[in-house]
């Protein structure tokens, strides 16, 4: 091969090195997919709970817990994995304003159908979002 | 006209702050958007304001929807950047793998 071609492909090669690491994004990762499909429906269950009188505190620990375990699991995986730590930020705090709103008195069926909607439908964008890096999807 | 229209057609507003006719436009045109996402968020805002006027959620249930859908809509943008870099990546490895380590050698 010519000198030539061989200094245009090494330029190609560092351009797209560039172009890498510039589109960082983090590789698939089964724990990841797992906690976020292990969680919901615990969360969901839980929501189906919130139309009685009182409030599971044990199970809201254990959930609140969780959430905070995922959180802290994404977000030492480093620079590259911004993009799973900003979901998993927003649906910790989706989940404690509603939460907090719950504090206020039980929900009406149709309340919690809408809310357990809404924080499901977060974990499935976040549980998309994962399985967007693997490979074969 | 629908339930939900009416709902805001009726709202007082006698400084005319409320743009209904902007807000109805833009419900109708999230339903019928080549987004599944957005067309399930404008499903819901109508079917939120429907549940309004027959009395079925408070308003403060129905803002908090809306702060919902805020944040979802947030979470969707996080996910619309990484299926594009998700793409450009694989882009990357590909011609990386294919043309540079494959064809350029063969050559």
């Amino acid at each position: 091969m010519s000198t030539a071609i061989r200094v245009h492909f090494s330029w190609l090669a560092a351009t797209l090195l560039a172009a890498c690491q510039l589109l960082a994004v983090s590789h698939y990762d089964p724990t990841t997919y797992r906690n976020l499909t292990e969680t919901k429906p615990v969360v969901a269950q839980f929501y189906e709970s919130l139309v009685g009188d009182g409030v599971d505190e044990t199970e809201l620990k254990r959930i609140r817990l969780k959430l905070a375990q995922i959180y802290e699991y994404e977000n030492g995986k480093g620079a590259d994995n911004a993009d799973i730590v900003q979901q998993i930020e927003v649906i910790r705090r989706m989940f404690e304003r509603h939460m907090s709103e719950r504090a206020n008195g039980p929900w009406t069926r149709a309340h919690m159908e809408n809310e357990r909607e809404n924080m499901l439908e977060a974990f499935d964008i976040a549980i998309a979002t994962e399985a967007l890096k693997n490979r074969r999807n | 006209m629908s339930i939900w229209e009416n709902f805001i057609d009726d709202i007082a507003d006698p400084a005319g702050k409320l743009a209904k006719t902007e807000l109805k436009g833009l419900i109708r045109d999230y339903r019928k958007d080549a987004s599944g996402f957005l067309r399930r968020q404008g499903r819901k805002m109508q079917r939120y304001i429907t549940q309004l006027a027959r009395g079925e959620i408070t308003p403060a249930e129905f803002r908090q929807y809306m702060e919902d859908i805020r944040d979802l809509t947030e979470m969707e943008k996080v996910r619309m950047s990484v299926a594009g870099k998700a793409r450009a990546q694989r882009l990357v490895e590909g011609i990386t793998e294919l043309v540079i380590n494959g064809l350029v050698k063969a050559i």
